[in-house]
């Protein structure tokens, strides 16, 4: 397999960095109200420890596997007091309470998975919503996207679409990072502005096409705006070329339906009346239903 | 190659794409599936082909009817010698008709995919000609994407029932999800208003899909437990299962037949899905069928009693009952687990440190995640009404039917004359549909 990364990612790294301050405090017992890590956008130790005099202190405390993929996951978050939390809840792992994950209602729990919801909802979303444009350079197509996420999840959706995409050449890019693929090779660079994104695209006429479609499998008959606006809320409109449609075909809908429940019915009969052929063809199937029927 | 239908109806074969697309996914919106998941694990690592599919699906966008957006759903054709009375393509309608090539089709959900907007296609076609006709060029647009683009993104494709069994096991060989419509609640609902629409053939078509999916199943299980050697025979057969979909509203059926039918469908034919569709006004509807307004409540009950069979341990018989007081029709102002507890409440109250979890189930308001979760939790701790709360379970709705260690429910309320009273907020109790 060609190198997915040509370097660590980033999320990763500092997950890195915190599991080894967090082993240090937890070996020199310092207690959560005393772990400190916000220390600008480098996490390092803020007094320096002695090395754990044996093994077998280093191999005392264990953790649920469980709790390491959470905590993995839960880096993607944007909120820096994600490491305070993470210490707190390894603290109380490894000091008596190793089933700590399975209580629900604690309110350290509460708010892992309060804020592991935000990051995969965060995930989904991206992925559903990231829209690539082509465009062609010198001959071959490059698409490229654009994309806020609110917490740090540009890698791994990077490395979904990675997988999803691999043939082809792309770029998303968000104002914290921005991910390239060549079909060898995810890279990632600094982040850009909305405006300089804008520079680096073209219309696609796809989009159009997409509009079309969008325009036409919605059933005016069945509105249901606040359906709609829950699971695709307004702040993920700019990226969707079909969101110049929605108010429009909102404030037709309800004139459109009374409109067809208002139109006369067409007799079944018309067209079998003008054409033999089609009369002859339903009959034969019709009949051949009845017999199977007795 | 002309088409039968073009005798019938003016048709213009330079008919621009972007046109053809308004026409015929204005055809295919009346088909409630959108469903992308629970297929194969796959993607294009190997970097041949594009698309990656499996685990859960992905709404790309939704529409104003807060319908998610996740496959190209489209008919190859909108000309169609049937004469259904509910559907905007049959024969006697004045609709506008088109009809793609295969190449457009494949070209469409391409485009589309590589841009992001979906998970994958999902086809459907009138009939033209006759139903293997159909079913033939149906294939041949996933065999294509398949075998020509190696698209390894989702494919429903619409199964014409009646077409030959080697037709339906080429389908099943590219498609991760096939479906047959049983359209209506009864067969005689079909006859009258799908003349040309058989129940049997419906459901000979329907055996055998299951059939074909679970021998592919078997030979997939039998081969990881044989040996760690990969063999390359695979049998591949709509590895996401058979959907079905039932109108709803059309016809006389009550919600008890309706789920009879549901259940039987489940049973005997192991579907993944029965997808009910309100019955909704389409442009130039037939004097067969009166238009109404979509009974939309309606359909969203029957999804919920639908989840009651299925996840819940619940009977037909339960939820709507077989007897003189009851028209057999769901309450469409409460759920119809909360209804059901109303008629029962000699259940009640359920202890949640106590009760087995299929009798925690049966509590309104409590889904069956909350409820593993109260299963788990216990063993470790005792449950609280304050550990609902934090579960954000609905308090005030499972307050009547529950006991914790720190609350005992007033037998007044369970005793109460108009406990579904309780439950309905008085504006909502004119409810329109
Ligand atoms: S067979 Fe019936 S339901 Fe299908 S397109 Fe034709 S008329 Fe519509």
């Amino acid at each position: 397999m060609t190198g997915m990364a040509e370097k660590q990612l980033t999320v990763q790294q500092d997950f890195k960095r915190w599991r080894e301050m967090a082993r240090t405090y937890l070996q020199n017992a310092v207690i959560p109200a005393d772990a400190r890590w916000d220390l600008g956008d480098q996490l390092a130790l803020p007094f320096s420890f002695e090395q754990p005099k044996s093994a077998a202190k280093t191999n005392k405390h264990q953790v649920p596997a469980a709790f390491i993929q959470v905590a993995q996951f839960l880096s993607q978050h944007r909120d820096h007091s994600k490491w305070t939390l993470l210490y707190q809840m390894l603290w109380r792992l490894t000091h008596g309470e190793p089933y700590l994950l399975r209580l629900s209602s604690d309110p350290a729990v509460r708010q892992l998975h309060r804020m592991n919801k935000a990051v995969s909802r965060d995930i989904h979303k991206m992925k559903a919503f990231v829209r690539f444009n082509s465009s062609s350079h010198s001959g071959e197509e490059h698409f490229h996207a654009w994309f806020e996420p609110e917490h740090l999840v540009l890698e791994a959706v990077a490395e979904f679409f990675v997988k999803r995409f691999t043939a082809m050449n792309w770029t998303v890019c968000t104002p914290g990072g921005c991910a390239h693929w060549n079909q060898k090779q995810l890279r990632l660079s600094e982040g850009i502005t909305y405006a300089v994104y804008q520079q680096m695209t073209e219309d696609d006429e796809m989009n159009e096409y997409w509009r079309q479609y969008y325009r036409h499998i919605f059933n005016p008959a069945r509105l249901k705006e606040a359906a709609m606006k829950s699971e695709m809320p307004k702040k993920y409109w700019k990226y969707l070329p079909e969101s110049v449609l929605i108010p429009k075909l909102t404030q037709k809908a309800t004139l459109n339906m009374t409109h067809m429940l208002s139109q006369p019915a067409t007799d079944p009969e018309r067209l079998r009346a003008k054409s033999k052929k089609l009369k002859q063809q339903q009959n034969a199937i019709r009949s051949k239903n009845q017999k199977q029927a007795q | 190659m002309s088409v039968v239908c073009s005798l019938y109806v003016p048709y213009n074969d330079n008919m621009q794409l972007i046109d053809k697309l308004a026409i015929l996914a204005d055809a295919a919106k009346y088909d409630a599936s959108c469903a992308s998941s629970g297929t194969d694990q796959r993607d294009s690592k190997n970097g041949k082909g594009i698309g990656s599919s499996g685990g859960m699906g992905i709404c790309h966008s939704y529409t104003p009817d807060g319908r998610c957006v996740s496959l190209l759903k489209i008919l190859l054709t909108n000309f169609c010698i049937y004469e259904c009375s509910y559907c905007v393509n049959r024969a006697s309608s004045q609709v506008k008709r088109a009809r793609f090539t295969v190449d457009e089709v494949v070209k469409l959900t391409i485009e589309f995919y590589k841009r992001n907007y979906i998970e994958g296609l999902f086809l459907s076609s009138g009939i033209i000609k006759n139903e293997d006709y159909t079913m033939e060029q149906i294939s041949l647009i996933a065999k294509k994407l398949r075998t020509e683009h190696d698209f390894r993104g989702y494919i429903h494709l619409k199964t014409i029932p009646d077409a030959s069994p080697e037709l339906l096991a080429e389908a099943g060989k590219y498609a991760d999800r096939l479906s047959i419509n049983v359209e209506m609640p009864t067969a005689q609902s079909l006859q009258q208003f799908a003349p040309e629409k058989s129940p049997l053939g419906i459901k000979k078509s329907m055996a055998r899909l299951k059939s074909g999916i679970a021998e592919a199943k078997a030979h997939k299980r039998q081969k990881k437990t044989i040996s760690n050697q990969r063999i390359k025979s695979h049998i591949k057969f709509a590895p996401a299962g058979q959907s079905t979909q039932m109108i709803v509203g059309a016809d006389q059926s009550n919600d008890r037949i309706i789920l009879i039918q549901s259940n039987q469908l489940y049973n005997n034919f192991k579907m993944r899905r029965v997808y009910y569709s309100a019955f909704s006004p389409i442009p130039d509807a037939s004097q067969a069928l009166p238009l109404i307004a979509p009974p939309l409540m309606r359909e969203h009950r029957l999804y919920q009693a639908d989840w009651l069979l299925r996840f819940y341990g619940f009977e037909v018989d339960e939820i709507t009952p077989l007897n003189s007081t009851s028209d057999g029709m769901l309450d469409l102002h409460i759920d119809p687990k909360l209804s059901w507890a109303i008629n029962h409440r000699e259940f009640f109250p359920i202890n949640l440190n106590k009760a087995s979890l299929e009798h925690i189930l049966r509590i309104p308001g409590i889904g069956a995640m909350s409820a593993r979760r109260i299963i788990n939790m216990r063993r470790y701790s005792r449950i609280r009404l304050i550990d609902l709360q934090k579960m954000r379970v609905a308090i005030k709705k499972v307050k009547p039917f529950i006991e914790t260690s720190d609350y005992h429910p007033q037998a007044r309320l369970l005793e109460k004359d108009n406990l579904r009273g309780y439950f309905i907020p008085p504006e909502q109790q004119q409810l329109a549909f």
